[in-house]
């Protein structure tokens, strides 16, 4: 083999699973001997890298297993929570169904007669010169206007008389 | 020349099933594989605060989702698959990912605090910056390849046991292997030029 490896023979090298040509050329070949003994360092150094920094001390492992199984158990009591809310849920929409599809009351011949009635009172106080509630007021004012006239006819026929001879 | 041997920590049952995943043995492999668990998610998003929630999250969904084990693969295989859909969906969550896009990038572990501090200055300087090429290097990959390497890489678990634990077929496992280690090549070349 003269040419040099290529990835795939690196990687199986690597891997524990080089085949004897390759074997045979990093034997015989500097740089390919020397490429794989870098790479093999790195995958070391960046093993080792992970491993330390992956690692905590016993309180960390004990705090996340005692995590874990608190979330374990509350999952264990979940399903009642679940399918209590679930249950309530239900409730609410049957009953939002039932409300809006409750038939109305039937309209009574009663109803129909007081309906019309206050239509035409409506139309009696559409007509009207003045709103029913000014009423009492246009009273007062028809009463005062009466008075004006009655006492202003009074005194003409007393001055009538007092321009007589 | 020694290559990297890598056999899967199996003192897991493989058999274990859904029977044996009452709340007293959750409680076991909880013991057994949270590091493994938290581990992956940090490898993945670089966060700390974000890796200790998705390893709660990834137990607790677990425990909901135990009636699903079939026991056709090891519980850690199972439990990998959990990690990584949640960190999967935790990326594409628009809230993170806004928070990404203005904060530049993801927040990231300082590399530089990993170096022994007893190093001679040159030495530690060395080992500070291959320390952030392998760093950048990985964190550029892809997601699912940066999975895929921090699985076969970090966590030793065998192209069959990625393959479950991320829906691959394991010929894609392994094209996407190929392609990290490329990158991670790339960037060591890259390096050297400088």
């Amino acid at each position: 083999m003269n040419a040099h490896l290529n990835n795939e023979q690196l990687t199986a090298w690597l891997l524990g699973e080089s085949d004897q040509p390759t074997a045979q050329h990093l034997e015989t070949c500097a740089a390919c001997s020397a490429e794989a003994d870098g790479l093999r360092d790195s995958v070391a150094s960046f093993r080792t890298m992970i491993v330390t920094a992956a690692e905590r001390d016993e309180r960390f492992w004990a705090q996340q297993r005692l995590l874990t199984r608190q979330r374990v158990e509350s999952h264990h009591r979940a399903p009642f929570l679940r399918w209590a809310a679930a249950l309530a849920m239900a409730l609410v929409a049957v009953a939002a169904l039932f409300l809006l599809h409750t038939p109305q009351p039937a309209q009574t011949a009663k109803d129909e007669a007081g309906d019309e009635a206050l239509l035409q009172q409506v139309d009696r106080d559409i007509e009207r010169d003045y709103p029913q509630a000014l009423a009492p007021a246009v009273l007062i004012d028809r009463e005062r206007n009466a008075a004006l006239s009655a006492h202003a006819g009074g005194s003409d026929v007393s001055r009538k008389k007092e321009q007589q001879p | 020349m020694e290559c990297i041997t890598t056999t899967a920590d199996t003192n897991l049952d493989v058999g274990m099933t859904r029977e044996a995943l009452a709340l007293d043995d959750f409680d076991a492999l909880m013991r057994t594989e949270q590091q493994r668990i938290y581990r992956i998610v940090l490898t993945m998003l670089a966060d700390p605060d974000v890796a200790e929630t998705l390893t709660q999250e990834c137990f607790l969904k677990a425990y909901q989702q135990r009636s699903g084990f079939r026991g056709e693969c090891s519980p850690r295989t199972w439990l990998v698959r959990i990690a990584v859909n949640l960190v999967r969906d935790h990326l594409r969550n628009r809230r993170w990912r806004f928070w990404r896009q203005i904060s530049g990038s993801a927040p990231s572990m300082e590399p530089d605090a990993l170096v022994n501090p007893q190093a001679s200055a040159e030495r530690a300087l060395l080992a500070q910056e291959e320390l952030a090429a392998v760093w950048s290097a990985v964190q550029k990959l892809p997601r699912q390849q940066r999975t895929i390497f921090a699985l076969r890489f970090i966590e030793d678990m065998s192209l069959e046991e990625i393959a479950e634990a991320t829906s691959l077929r394991p010929g894609t496992v392994k094209a996407h292997l190929f392609r990290a280690v490329g990158a991670l090549r790339q960037s060591r070349q890259e390096r050297k030029k400088r």
